[in-house]
């Protein structure tokens, strides 16, 4: 039993004679479009209008019933759904019956009532169809949760488990015994009894306005408390006391509960617990509950920096606060989450947030970023690389070298960079290497690092490498990116052979490409020496507009200082792209192809 | 079409607005003129709606053309006065046709809204009045059973299968813990959500049940107690069904953590040591930490965790366990403390202290120190259990001595519960007695026929008041 069914005698005023066959036949296509709506509902995943169909043709069947009945209840045995003793479904028991499947958890009856049609019924279905998935789910509680109104049940306890015996009432025991010590009896009799005045004792009980008010207002409060906040409280309080198998205890709730506050981001809590755990273990002094703490913390770093850094709905980030606290518990364990997931971090303020968190953790534990440099994801490691270089770690040259190894150029790029930020020796020789990798944006590293740094031993790579065939058919940017940084590290020695692609012919008698020959003056206005300015004034009347052009800035260049012109040779890569894209400035025919479309024409 | 819940709780507060209006204004105020419109026009809306209005109770539950209405703290206070109205008349049904007029509603409420009359059975009464008034379009009816069959002996006996299964739910689950094996939440759900209907639908048979007393450990049978009597409160209160759900489910767990205490502490006769106090006392805290550690309560509501671990907490937080950071007790922590301490005191559950009638323990707690209890609660639970709460073996002033079976349908008359008279003014026991409410009054005289002179032990009887009232 649940919720009472309609009282049988006053509505449901039919004699046997009243249920015809036509009636019985309408419950039955009745019964029929309830469990055809189930099981399109068991067949195709929520949404598929097929099940609206099934649904809206089991909502006429009962509009269409309640003229004629005022509710439908179904009574339920095994394998049967009876309506007034006349089965109108029956089927092999087993699951797939739906009378057995109501029956199996103790439900008897269900009655359907008007208006069940309009908001119940599809709830009521989806429950049915799951029913036959969820073999753990009890159907009965369910339903009973649910406690729907136009739905409802009656159910008997199925378990057939042995209780013990409840004494019966003897309701005529004593029957014609007399009582002993009548003399209290007596004694009450004759003292004063209660009289009708009795009701005023009592005014100090009566519910008053104000108490209704007051029970209102405490269950408000009851269901707007923070339970969880306050179980948290409660868990904490219990810490504190002096009992070290109790604070293990706790600890080892908290290690089962923070993975569930977390992804529920409830960062709150979060940071309450691991602020509070860390206070407290301070506070004691003792060893045993420090490392309890720790222990508990390390633990929980990988996932708080995994949720604290994942996007989550609007309004559930961590408030500043929280944010700190979080951080601040966060153990070594976080870094290989916080190097994969920082650069993905949307808010600026988490992301600078967490990457102070990673330099602190790093700084003492850098053991866990350089074995990220072996990571299989080249993402992982490259970002591991980038780490590596910002924080300085020297003990990482050996990985990163190894790294500038790999196939993926994102990694290659990376560990160059980190390399040329460590400044050694081992990644002097990785970056001359490097010059001639495969991958455009490694060549872009090394000569940019190169540039920056200033290593004269890889001058005669970097020769090589302008004069060669190979730079003519890269793009501008990455021409550009060395002939500037062969004119930063050779000064004037550089003007030769830049002065020879500027203007010098090739033993054809062609010239070089414009783009090459732009970009070669381009470098001779940085170094800005008297043989630069001479072979720029030579190749002032160039026919090619985009040569010319270029001349004619250099020639402008040298009109400024040196400091500037050094400023203009350590440009970003950013700028060397918006250089590239620039359709005026540049020359994009690589193809050795004059402005004009005639090879070499001069 | 059914009448939505709107139009269900509209028509129920317009109709106890306009009874409280009768009650304090004159028939011609405008106050009740107003009350009486509203009545109209909600009961109309149903009506032209559906073509008649019922409106009908069935133990806990309303309902208003079979759709039960679902109370929310809002309506709560007021319409479960409003059954109480219904109910001090002997009425469990109400209809009124399209034909209902102005003048119908108004005698009808004025009846309803007048104390019940003396001297007669309170619905035969009414009847009489009504049809003095001359309503003909509004009937009235007795209560109606929840089901068929289920009157009587087999509520009762629906009631003990209930409550023996909670107890073997309760004794499997503890014990199963002490022994580290696995426990099934799914069955303690079924013995709860059973716990819950049965209170709703049967709320005196079910707190007769708590005179079953020795055929089970004590300790199982105070938290099967315990929640059977949260759920009645809570459901005074107005909690909905799973809210209730919830308390049981927290009232039946709230000893858990006794199981850690070796029993010879917990059974201990006699004043504790301060270790063994020190012991005892933390039973709250073992609860709410093995509760994180049950199988398969993954599920179990925090705020039934926090009722566990704060039932003893007490509303100032003098109690324990000490609170650090402090915070409010919770009101179902506040609840179960009542509850708890009603049980303890009637049974001999509590080996530190003898139980006394249930009468006394009503008084004691209306007496508990400032701080101990919630007093509005307790005002709350000693209202709904009555002064002389079911079981409290009773003589009455005309000699004859009975056992309380139910609290008084009538709200107000907390002193004047139903009776079974076991036993005649000349000390004859009787077999099966009749049950007398003691609000009856004598037709000639006015006064009562009879009134309860005290509350008695039924050991020094030789009684056995289960056997009158479970």
């Amino acid at each position: 039993m649940t919720d009472p069914t309609p009282d049988a005698d006053r509505s449901l005023d039919l004699t046997d004679a009243a249920i015809d066959d036509e009636l019985v036949g309408m419950v039955e296509e009745t019964v029929n479009a309830l469990l055809k709506a189930a099981r399109a509902r068991q067949t195709y995943v929520l949404g598929n209008p097929l099940i609206e169909q099934f649904t809206d043709a089991l909502r006429e069947k009962l509009v269409t019933l309640w003229d004629e009945l005022p509710h439908l209840s179904l009574d339920m045995d095994e394998g049967n759904l009876l309506w007034r003793d006349r089965t109108v479904y029956s089927k092999a028991v087993g699951p797939d019956n739906f009378a057995f499947r109501f029956f199996k958890d103790g439900i008897r009856q269900l009655a359907f009532l008007p208006g069940a049609e309009e908001e119940e019924l599809a709830e009521f279905i989806e429950i049915l169809a799951l029913s036959r998935q969820a073999h753990d789910d009890d159907l009965l509680a369910t339903l009973w949760h649910r406690d729907f109104k136009t739905i409802r049940m009656e159910y008997v306890d199925v378990t057939d488990e042995e209780v013990a015996e409840v004494p019966r009432p003897d309701r005529n025991a004593g029957a014609g015994e007399h009582l002993e010590n009548m003399e209290e009896i007596d004694a009450v009799l004759e003292s004063s009894a209660i009289t009708e005045e009795d009701a005023e004792e009592f005014s100090d009980i009566t519910l008053a306005e104000p108490d209704l008010l007051y029970l209102k207002r405490e269950m408000e409060s009851e269901w707007a408390r923070p339970v969880v906040h306050d179980v948290t409280l409660a868990l904490l309080d219990q810490f504190e006391m002096r009992d070290q198998q109790r604070r293990r205890q706790v600890v080892d709730i908290l290690r089962e509960m923070l993975p569930r506050l977390l992804v529920s981001r409830d960062f709150g809590n979060v940071a309450l617990i691991v602020n509070e755990l860390q206070l407290l273990a301070n506070k004691t002094g003792e060893n045993d509950t420090q490392e309890l703490v720790t222990s508990l913390l390390r633990d929980m770093s990988e996932a708080m920096a995994e949720m604290v850094s994942a996007v989550g709905p609007e309004g559930t980030s961590p408030a500043a606060e929280e944010l700190a606290a979080l951080v601040g518990a966060l153990q070594a364990e976080a870094i290989p989450t916080l190097v994969r997931a920082i650069p993905a971090v949307p808010n600026r303020q988490t992301r600078e947030r967490l990457t102070e968190a990673l330099d602190r953790l790093v700084g003492s534990n850098p053991g866990y970023v350089v074995d990220l440099l072996a990571a299989e994801d080249p993402m992982l490691a490259a970002e591991a690389a980038r780490i590596v270089g910002r924080l300085g770690l020297t003990a990482a040259e050996p990985d990163l070298v190894e790294l500038s190894r790999r196939p993926e150029d994102v990694t290659r790029q990376a560990a160059i960079e980190a390399l040329a930020s460590l400044g050694s020796a081992v990644g002097a020789e990785a970056l001359a290497a490097a010059l001639s990798d495969s991958g455009r944006d490694v060549r872009m590293a090394a000569v940019n690092a190169i540039a920056a740094v200033g290593s004269e031993r890889v001058l005669p790579l970097l020769g090589d490498a302008i004069a060669g065939s190979d730079l003519a058919n890269r793009d501008q940017g990455e021409q550009i990116a060395f002939m500037r940084a062969y004119a930063a590290l050779a000064g004037d020695g550089a003007v030769p052979l830049l002065a020879k692609l500027l203007n010098g012919r090739r033993w054809w008698g062609g010239r070089r490409a414009p783009n090459l020959r732009a970009c070669a003056a381009r470098a001779l206005g940085l170094v800005g020496t008297p043989a630069a300015q001479a072979a720029l004034e030579k190749a002032s009347g160039d026919r090619a507009a985009s040569v010319k052009s270029a001349v004619r800035v250099a020639l402008k260049t040298l009109d400024a200082d040196s400091d500037e012109r050094l400023e203009v040779a350590t440009l970003t890569e950013d700028h060397e792209s918006e250089l590239v894209e620039d359709p005026v400035d540049l020359d994009l025919n690589v193809d050795g192809m004059a402005d004009d479309g005639k090879e070499g024409s001069s | 079409m059914k009448a939505p819940d709107s139009l269900g709780t509209g028509i129920l507060s317009a109709l106890y607005g306009a009874v409280r209006a009768l009650q304090l204004y004159p028939a011609e105020n405008e106050v009740v003129t107003r009350a009486l419109h509203e009545v109209r026009e909600q009961a109309d809306r149903i009506l032209d709606r559906e073509g008649g209005l019922s409106i009908w109770f069935a133990g806990n539950y309303m309902f208003v053309n079979d759709l039960q209405v679902r109370l929310d703290l809002h309506d709560y206070a007021a319409l479960a006065a409003f059954r109480e109205v219904f109910r001090s008349h002997g009425v469990g049904r109400m209809e009124a046709d399209p034909k209902a007029s102005a003048d119908d509603w108004q005698s009808f409420l004025g009846a309803i809204a007048a104390d019940p009359a003396p001297g007669q059975p309170p619905l035969e009464a009414l009847r009489a009045e009504l049809q003095k008034r001359g309503v003909s379009n509004i009937s009235v009816g007795p209560p109606s059973p929840l089901f068929e069959g289920s009157e009587g002996e087999e509520a009762v006996e629906a009631a003990r299968r209930t409550y023996s299964r909670s107890v073997k739910v309760a004794r499997d689950m503890m014990e199963g813990l002490v022994l580290g094996k696995a426990i099934g939440a799914r069955r303690a759900e079924r013995a709860v959500l059973s716990v819950v209907d049965r209170v709703l639908q049967e709320p005196a048979t079910m707190l007769g049940m708590l005179t079953l007393r020795d055929f089970d450990d004590h300790s199982y049978i105070h938290s099967v107690n315990v929640s059977i009597l949260s759920v009645a409160l809570g459901d005074y209160l107005g909690l909905n069904r799973e809210q209730l759900f919830e308390l049981g489910f927290a009232a039946l767990f709230h000893d858990i953590g006794k199981v850690l205490i070796p029993p010879a502490v917990l059974n201990k006769m006699g004043w504790l040591n301060d270790e063994e106090w020190r012991l005892v006392s933390q039973h709250p805290d073992f609860g709410l930490l093995m509760l994180f550690n049950v199988e398969g309560f993954e599920e179990l509501p925090y705020r039934g965790m926090l009722a566990v671990y704060e039932h003893h907490m007490k509303p100032d937080l003098s109690g324990y366990p000490r609170v650090i950071r402090r915070r409010r007790q919770g009101l179902f922590a506040r609840i179960i403390a009542i509850t708890e301490a009603y049980d303890a005191a009637i049974s001999n559950y509590s080996k530190q202290f003898l139980p006394c009638s249930p009468d006394e323990a009503i008084r004691q707690l209306r007496e508990a120190e400032t701080g101990a209890y919630d007093r509005v609660l307790t005002r709350a639970f000693v209202n709904m259990m009555g002064i002389f709460p079911v079981a409290t073996l009773v003589i009455l002033d005309t000699g004859e001595m009975g056992v309380v079976v139910a609290p008084n349908p009538n709200v107000k008359a907390l002193s004047r519960p139903l009776v079974r008279i076991i036993a005649t003014a000349e000390g004859e026991r009787v077999g099966d007695g009749p049950i007398r409410d003691l609000t009856e009054r004598d037709p000639d005289s006015g006064e009562y026929r009879r009134s309860i002179a005290r509350s008695t032990d039924p050991a020094r009887y030789g009684i056995n008041v289960s056997d009158h009232v479970a």
